[in-house]
């Protein structure tokens, strides 16, 4: 699992696939308080994205790549 | 190149010509069905194909012919000749890009934007027909301001409201200046896009040079929970100063879903910041106004700095200010610009640059005579505009007289105003000074005359235009479509045979053989000619003309002999053709016995006649079944035996002077002779004497044996007992021989043996009973002459010992049952022939040697084709039949 989901904080890893943004969506929804923790993550599938930018989490911890972290920061606040 | 492509290139090129033969039936029978059906499929399947390549281009327009082709089969669209145009332009297209392909192995990144066009036009015919043009033509109309010259068709109001920072706006704006073409790109992903595994985001991560970049969520759902994950609802927007191929080929998968726009650099010219307060008043205004009137730009920068010193730079009017100065510095002639500019200071509203026109432009450059400009780089329209200008002139000049009869000074005078303005304005004022002369002679004698003299002479001097008269808009809006008509009415018109011509050739396999056939007989007709040369000789007594024929014999022998070599070379074929469906066919087999086999295959590209390698597929396909069915045991049995629980299995062609050698060696369990000689004494194939007796070796070779199986369960794969000996039936009939070697638990290892190719036979000439037969000169061991007293009888049978080797005699008189003694020679020696029959050395009795000869074997057919013992016949030289007997069935 490239998003690993904790008590109120869900971490990405490496890549996020498509595969995830189900459930990263229904974790968001059932978790409206849920952080998100991008340290690790290099990039995000369109489909994640769409979700973020549909949310608007709180971003706990910022990507150090820092292509993608020009993106997020800049759509999703 | 890989042999899939190739195959590819070569199928998809008939396709190509199937589908331009099938449009061209249609076009005589519009309304057939089978016609369109078939049109249909070949589209279909060439699209399919160009599938399994990366070829996007090739695809996308073949997708769009697909959909079209779809549309009139199912009646939705009717079959027309703009129709079969666009189509046929397609498959050219495709054909370009085919022709790439096969050149570079690639396509070149120049064909993207064609290939959206192409598409888009098919796609457009079936959507006019379902009248949703207002769709197609907003499509169209994207595309076209894609391509580099229709950039200037845009309007104003089509460009995207940018709200950039001003350092960003103004580093953008030097970029276009500069020559850089700055683009906006909006990319929308369609929604189904996650589905075939693209990722738009990461695409848009990979865009260069990005001055400014954005994604907008476009959630149609009414809230989250009905949000729709999988559907793509992102649009990305950039701006970028990457060059356009370079944006092309990055999107080269998805250019339908791009709109990219050049933005032209005054577009960034936008001042932005605080409007509520400015310390800027109209007379500041009118006096840089003034200043810029009179060229004094050094003047006008120096004032407007100092402005800048005194307000806040945050305020919007800071910002304009700051504009000006980068206008002044980058573009110091674009006085209209700059004006305006100053002009916005007094709204505090951004300037509508749609009002500056060309004719503003050109009025700036008219002000700025000391650029020389070559008149070839001015503007389309600025000539075009010339020329009417001019010719208007010429006509007024060419007008009759008054009434009075006296040309009116004011004509003339206006004339010479006209044209001193219009050289003005293509920077050529010098002619003012020649103007004003011919126009002083004009008035003087009272004619246009001198004036028209003038503008004569000058207008060769002026570039003529190159568009010609039509509506200029036009022009502008479909140069592209214009330019591939073009270029493909070329292309059908330069297809010629050399320049496309495909490096195979399919030919009839009947052709071959005819040619085979031919080749044969020439071979004939050319030994003749040693006959023809003893004839001269002994006959006629002509040495040198003997001589003669013999020297031209030699030159046609060695052009024959290199003719028939190349033909046989066509007719030569890798044995990959059949080794190449082992590796499924072991799978299978192997998967359904439930053991473990590795398969090798070794020289795949020896290469044998055709009718070789067809003549083997059968026998090896046996060959293999048995080596996995009997040769190899299961896993367990195998690990046991301390050996790999899979099962290798070798196959191996390799060439031996002219035979092909194939080996199918396995490290199964190997042969138990004793087992094969009590099947075999089972089945009655042997007697008990022979069971006692026979040697190991022979035993194996038992397996050949018709009838012999030792499987007691006839399964799906082998146990029916025409196994092995169906094999060698099957290889002996090509002149192939085939053996087996094996040992008990280490493995199999079965060859066979078979002739290059089977075209000529090379055969030793024997005399016997005043007849001449031939006998194929691969099974004769040697020729020797026997005394009559080295023959011993053994019972009825006659034998000689050979260098400590017992050798059965055969007169080939009785073997032919013709009842004759064979003719010793004077020394009471007998000519024997010893032939390998078998495996064993047999000798038969004949009367006497003569030369060996090249033959071409014609099996015998009809009656005569039931004579087991001849195994066909030929023509000699002299024309006489030559019989060839089979001493494999004689004895």
């Amino acid at each position: 699992m490239a998003i690993e989901f904790k008590k109120n904080l869900a971490v990405f890893s490496d890549f996020v696939g498509v595969e995830e943004a189900e459930a990263l969506l229904e974790w968001l929804l059932k978790n409206p308080k849920g952080k998100i923790n991008l340290a690790d993550c290099t990039h995000i599938h369109a489909s994640n994205l769409q979700v973020l930018m549909a949310v608007k989490p709180t971003i706990a911890a910022q990507s150090k790549d820092e292509d993608l972290q020009l993106w997020l920061s800049t759509l999703l606040n | 190149m890989n042999s899939l492509l190739e195959q590819f290139l070569s199928e998809a090129r008939d396709f190509l010509q199937g589908i331009g033969e099938k449009l061209m039936q249609l076009e005589s029978d519009p309304t057939s069905t089978p016609l369109m059906t078939e049109l249909f499929r070949f589209v279909h399947t060439l699209k399919g194909n160009s599938g399994l390549f990366d070829f996007p281009e090739m695809t996308r327009v073949l997708h769009a012919s697909e959909d079209l082709m779809d549309a009139v089969r199912n009646g939705r669209v009717g079959y027309s000749q703009k129709l079969a145009d666009e189509l046929l332009e397609a498959m050219d297209f495709v054909g370009v890009l085919m022709d790439e392909i096969e050149a570079e192995g690639e396509i070149g990144k120049n064909h993207a934007t064609t290939a959206t066009e192409l598409a888009q036009a098919l796609r457009s015919l079936i959507s006019d027909s379902k009248v949703s043009t207002p769709v197609a033509e907003q499509v169209s109309i994207d595309s076209f301001s894609e391509d580099g010259p229709a950039v200037k068709a845009i309007s104003w109001d089509e460009l995207p409201t940018l709200n950039l920072a001003e350092t960003v706006a103004i580093e953008l704006y030097r970029c276009a200046i500069n020559g850089d073409a700055v683009f906006w790109i909006e990319y929308t992903p369609e929604p189904e896009c996650f589905f075939k595994g693209e990722d738009p985001f990461f695409l848009a991560r990979q865009v260069p040079d990005t001055a400014w970049r954005n994604a907008i969520l476009n959630n149609t759902a009414s809230s989250l929970v009905e949000m729709d994950v999988f559907s793509s609802q992102l649009v990305f927007q950039f701006l970028t100063s990457a060059p356009a191929e370079e944006l092309d080929d990055l999107f080269r998968y998805v250019p339908d879903q791009i709109h990219r726009i050049e933005i032209p650099a005054l577009a960034f010219v936008k001042p932005i910041g605080n409007t509520d307060e400015s310390v800027i008043d109209d007379d500041f205004i009118n006096n840089t106004l003034l200043l810029l009137e009179n060229d004094d730009l050094d003047g006008v920068a120096r004032t407007i700095k100092t402005m800048l010193e005194l307000s806040a730079p945050e305020l919007w009017s800071s910002s304009a200010l700051r504009w000006v100065l980068q206008l002044i510095e980058l573009e110091p002639q674009n006085k209209a610009a700059q004006r305006l500019l100053l002009e916005s200071l007094r709204t505090l509203t951004p300037p509508d640059w749609s009002t500056l026109t060309h004719s503003v432009q050109i009025n700036s450059i008219t002000t700025n005579p000391v650029i020389s400009v070559d008149i070839s780089e001015f503007p389309e329209t600025l000539l075009r505009d010339f020329h009417t200008v001019i010719n208007a002139q010429r006509e007024i000049l060419s007008l009759p007289a008054n009434t009075s009869g006296e040309w009116s000074v004011g004509r003339l005078k206006s004339v010479a105003v006209s044209l001193i303005g219009c050289y003005r304005a293509i920077n050529q004022a010098h002619e003012v000074e020649a103007i004003d002369a011919a126009l002083q002679n004009a008035l003087a004698e009272n004619s246009p005359t001198p004036l028209l003299t003038w503008l004569e002479s000058a207008l060769t001097n002026v570039p003529e235009l190159t568009v010609t008269e039509e509506d200029p808009q036009i022009a502008t809006i479909f140069p592209v479509a214009t330019q591939n008509e073009v270029k493909f009415g070329r292309r059908v018109e330069d297809t010629t045979a050399a320049a496309t011509a495909s490096k195979t050739l399919k030919v009839d396999q009947d052709k071959i053989d005819r040619l085979m056939n031919l080749i044969g007989e020439m071979v004939v007709a050319k030994n003749a000619l040693p006959y023809l040369a003893n004839r001269a000789e002994t006959v006629f007594g002509v040495r040198d003309l003997a001589r003669e024929i013999k020297a031209q014999y030699a030159v046609i022998n060695r052009v024959a002999e290199e003719m028939q070599d190349t033909i046989m070379q066509v007719r030569m074929m890798p044995v990959s053709f059949i080794f190449q469906r082992f590796p499924r066919m072991v799978r299978d087999i192997s998967r359904k016995l439930g053991k473990e086999v590795e398969l090798v295959l070794e020289g795949e590209t020896t290469e044998a006649d055709k009718n070789i390698i067809e003549a083997l597929s059968d026998p090896l396909i046996h060959i293999v079944r048995n080596s996995l069915d009997h040769g190899l045991e299961q896993p367990d049995v195998r690990l046991a035996a301390g050996k790999n629980a899979a099962g290798k299995l070798l196959i191996r062609a390799s060439q031996e002077s002219d035979r092909v050698l194939i080996e199918i060696i396995d490290d199964g369990k190997g042969i138990n002779p004793d087992v094969i000689k009590h099947k075999a004494y089972e089945k009655g194939l042997i007697d008990e004497a022979t069971l006692e007796r026979i040697s190991d070796q022979d035993a194996v070779n038992l397996v050949f044996a018709a009838g012999f199986s030792t499987a007691d369960v006839i399964s799906d794969l082998s146990g029916r007992g025409v196994g092995m000996d169906v094999v060698r039936s099957a290889v002996e009939k090509v002149n192939g021989t085939v053996g087996i070697e094996s040992e008990v638990g280490k493995g199999t290892r079965l060859y066979l043996s078979l002739p290059l190719s089977m075209a000529v036979t090379n055969v030793m000439i024997i005399q016997s009973n005043q007849q001449i037969f031939g006998v194929p000169m691969d099974i004769v061991v040697e020729t020797v002459r026997v005394p009559s007293i080295h023959i011993q009888r053994i019972k009825q049978k006659q034998t000689t010992v050979l260098r400590g080797r017992i050798v059965p005699l055969l007169s080939l008189n009785d073997l032919l049952a013709s009842n004759v003694a064979q003719l010793p020679n004077e020394d009471n020696e007998f000519a024997t022939l010893i032939v390998r029959v078998h495996g064993e050395h047999v000798g038969i009795l004949v009367d006497e040697f003569r030369e060996t000869v090249d033959i071409i074997l014609k099996p015998m057919t009809g009656i005569l084709g039931g004579l087991a013992g001849y195994s066909g016949a030929a023509l000699l030289g002299d024309g006489s039949v030559l019989m060839v007997l089979n001493p494999r069935e004689l004895i």
